[in-house]
């Protein structure tokens, strides 16, 4: 015990063993391990029309995050109540390509739960099922979109949401036509999807109880304790509150999550634009 | 969760010394039935049957699907019965207990052909009634199979559907809030009645939990109001005498007719 | 303005439950607003499978089934925000290694049937003497186009809202709601009211379920003194 000075190891070292001493170290001195401020995101990269076999697609970068969404069409028989609405599905998925603590076989209850609320953000809400129609009670579109991550490093939620709104805004359905109950659809030409609203998200997360950082990367929402992911639209509307978690999120905290999130929107909706397409 | 254990030798070695005077643990005669209860509501088609502390809840609900294109005028009755944590710890779906029930209670429903599925049809080839019938198991306190086949036939007379009127290619479907809704139309209405046997002469008509762990043999009769035979299942166990099995059945005969008229006072009271 | 079935814009639908009605769970209890309605089935704290195990905590694992047909993802969703919700109501620390299970059972969904199924937890967990740190109690109101608010929707008004939003509060309501979810197309001020609205009703929820608990207690308390 004659060693009192400071103990010194590696930083990766530091970082593998005491995860959460790591992070404190850091947010205790209003900073993050990445460099970033609290309320700071990552960078969005958004590119449309990457995937050249599907009718729309998008590759989203936020920070080392990636995911790649692809809408496939297909001509489906409407479901008897809804003759002239057409389909949209989703599934986001999460393999272990993306990261180490996914396992191969059927989607996780994160993938599943992820899936499912992309779904209710979109379905109707900026999808018009009736848009779907080819003619109607005969022959509807069905978009399937898949998101699959390629690499998982915090904020899928906020990557799935941006990736499909790019894919949306990228699709090109073909022209249909049904004749004598036969659907020919011409892939040569096609028509952009008019869309409802424009969806821009922004997850906050509760790190170790106490502090509200913007963003997160896989280290940090290892110690989440809450999230909160807030969905605005173009017109500053909001389509979505959600807070997952346990940990106490005030109700102020929330609110300035909003005003931030809407405040984002001219640029987020810049790079959604700057991002090409077909 | 890990799956519980059986009741502990104690316990089966007093229900055994008791039976074999006669005398069931919860006080019962051998060939008694449990309290039967039945309540219905508040939607169509949404009925609870007790048996004691055996519950089970089915709900019949129907929707307007595309037919198969096999049987193009005929409906589809839909069946789903799944045994889940909810009526006992470690319950899962899938396991050997589970399909053994679940199986009994489709072959009653389904295979006897209870529903007149012809009725359902509202437009040949192009519109009929999808008729889902959901069995949930809430607590299983022993003989599931009887409440459940019960509860069934309860919900499927209590079920109506709306209304439909076919004109030429067209079908209107009525609001139930503007045209009163019309019940199905079933066959008949098979209810299971089950017995447990634990060697020799012991026999005890609806087991339950405690008699259901200990038994060696069980043996299900399926009877319609008509009195006719629709099913029989005795899946293993010890080897009974026929004798056995006729005494059985006419146990059951009377059984159902209770059953029966229990079912139509319930429905009577809350049609009331 | 006048609802369907006649309610005022800030009344809820009747409530009614009954606890300790299943006699295999180790607490269960039936939560009903009107027409919609949920069973809960607690078993806690039980054995634990190696694979959820954890070592100073136990392990909270909410299965919930659809009123018709089997479970789908959006159960799924809910079973997440029902764990969620609870996961530090629950003093999981108290007993390690451990599993509590939450069974929930639709009986049948007339709206807001989420918040149904939180109080119905609540009401289970505290009928299986599951330590809790506080009652959790849930509340919905939908804004409906022209910008009404309404409380305890049904599935009907639910259909037609602009936005509706689920809140669920633990016993401290200002250190932040414990589940939120608002979606739709609505604006802060709505979403504001909508808060305060369902704060209110929350209070309202827990103040009947913790008469229930009381009124069982006391029944059971005058049994043990007549034997």
């Amino acid at each position: 015990m004659a060693n009192t000075g400071p103990v010194t190891f590696a930083i990766e070292a530091f970082k593998r063993i005491h995860p959460v001493e790591f992070q404190r170290r850091f947010l205790s001195q209003e900073t993050r391990h990445d460099g970033r401020a609290f309320g700071q995101f990552r960078e969005t990269h958004v590119a449309k029309g990457t995937v050249s076999t599907a009718q729309g697609s998008s590759t989203v970068r936020i920070g080392d995050t990636t995911v790649v969404c692809g809408i496939k069409a297909e001509v489906s028989e409407p479901d008897v109540k809804t003759p002239d609405e057409g389909y949209l599905v989703t599934n986001v998925d999460l393999s272990p390509m993306c990261s180490a603590r996914f396992r191969a076989g059927p989607p996780s209850e994160s993938a599943q739960v992820a899936s499912e609320h992309v779904f209710r953000l979109f379905n109707q809400n900026v999808v018009d099922l009736k848009e779907l129609c080819i003619e109607s009670g005969q022959a509807v579109w069905v978009l399937s979109a898949d998101i699959v991550c390629l690499r998982h490093d915090g904020n899928i939620l906020d990557a799935a949401i941006v990736a499909l709104m790019a894919a949306l805004e990228d699709l090109k359905l073909p022209q249909a036509k049904i004749e004598s109950g036969v659907v020919s659809a011409d892939k040569s030409t096609g028509r952009p999807l008019a869309l409802r609203r424009r969806l821009f998200p922004a997850t906050y997360t509760l790190v170790d109880d106490a502090y509200l950082v913007a963003d997160a990367d896989d280290a940090e929402e290892q110690l989440a304790t809450a999230s909160v992911l807030v969905v605005v639209d173009e017109r500053g509307r909001v389509a979505n509150v959600w807070k997952r978690g346990a940990g106490p999120i005030s109700r102020q905290s929330i609110s300035q999550c909003v005003d931030v999130a809407t405040g984002r929107v001219p640029k987020m909706a810049e790079v959604l634009d700057a991002a090409g397409g077909q | 969760m890990v799956a519980e254990i059986g009741p502990s030798n104690v316990e089966a070695a007093f229900l055994l010394e008791s039976l074999a005077k006669g005398i069931r643990v919860d006080g019962r005669g051998i060939y008694d039935y449990r309290r039967l209860k039945i309540s219905c509501g508040p939607t169509h088609g949404m009925v609870e049957v007790h048996l004691r502390q055996t519950r089970v809840l089915a709900r019949v609900s129907c929707e307007v699907t595309r037919p198969l294109p096999d049987r193009p005028t005929e409906g589809i009755v839909q069946f789903s019965a799944e045994l889940s944590s909810m009526a006992a710890p470690g319950l899962e779906s899938k396991t050997a207990q589970e399909v053994a029930i679940t199986r009994m209670v489709e072959r009653v429903i389904r295979q006897s052909r209870a529903v007149d599925t012809e009725a359902l049809c509202i437009l040949a080839g192009e519109k009929v009634w999808l008729v889902r019938l959901d069995i949930h198991f809430l607590d299983h306190g022993g003989n599931l199979i009887d409440a459940a086949s019960i509860a069934a036939i309860a919900a499927l007379k209590h079920f109506r559907r709306p209304d439909v009127t076919v004109d030429g290619e067209e079908a209107i479907i009525h609001d139930v809030r503007e045209r009163n809704p019309v019940p199905l139309s079933i066959h008949h209405t098979p209810i299971c009645v089950s017995f447990g046997f634990f060697g020799g002469e012991l026999i005890v008509l609806d087991t339950n939990l405690l008699e259901e762990q200990t038994q060696v043999s069980n043996f299900t009769v399926t009877l319609n109001a008509h009195r006719e035979l629709c099913a029989l299942n005795k899946a293993g166990g010890i080897p009974l005498n026929p004798k056995q099995i006729q005494r059985c059945i006419q146990i059951a005969l009377a059984k159902v007719d209770e059953i029966n008229e229990k079912i139509q006072e319930a429905l009577k009271a809350c049609a009331a | 303005m006048t609802r369907p079935d006649r309610r005022d814009a800030g009344q809820i639908r009747a409530l009614h439950c009954v606890l300790g009605q299943l006699s295999r769970a180790d607490g269960s209890a039936q939560f009903a607003a009107g027409d919609s309605s949920v069973l809960c089935g607690v078993y806690g704290p039980v054995d634990v499978r190696v694979y959820d195990e954890k070592l100073d905590r136990a392990h909270i694992e909410v299965k919930l089934r659809p009123a018709t047909g089997l479970p789908n993802t959006k159960d799924k969703w809910t079973e997440s925000v029902i764990r969620s919700t609870f996961e530090r109501e629950i003093l999981c620390h108290l007993h390690p290694r451990t599993l509590v299970q939450i069974n929930v059972q639709v009986r049948q969904d007339d709206g807001a049937v989420e918040a149904a199924a939180i109080n119905a937890a609540t009401l289970a967990l505290v009928d299986a003497g599951i330590p809790l740190r506080t009652m959790v109690a849930a509340a919905t109101c939908a804004v409906l186009p022209g910008g009404a608010i309404v409380v305890d929707p049904t599935l009907e008004e639910a259909a037609g809202a602009q936005s509706v939003h689920t809140f669920a509060f633990g016993g401290d309501t200002a250190g932040g709601p414990l589940h939120v979810d608002s979606r739709g197309d609505f604006a802060m001020d709505e979403y504001n009211a909508c808060y305060d609205i369902c704060a209110t009703t929350a209070e309202r929820v827990l103040a009947f379920m913790r008469s229930a608990v009381e009124g069982k207690i006391a029944k059971e308390a005058l049994l043990v003194g007549a034997s």
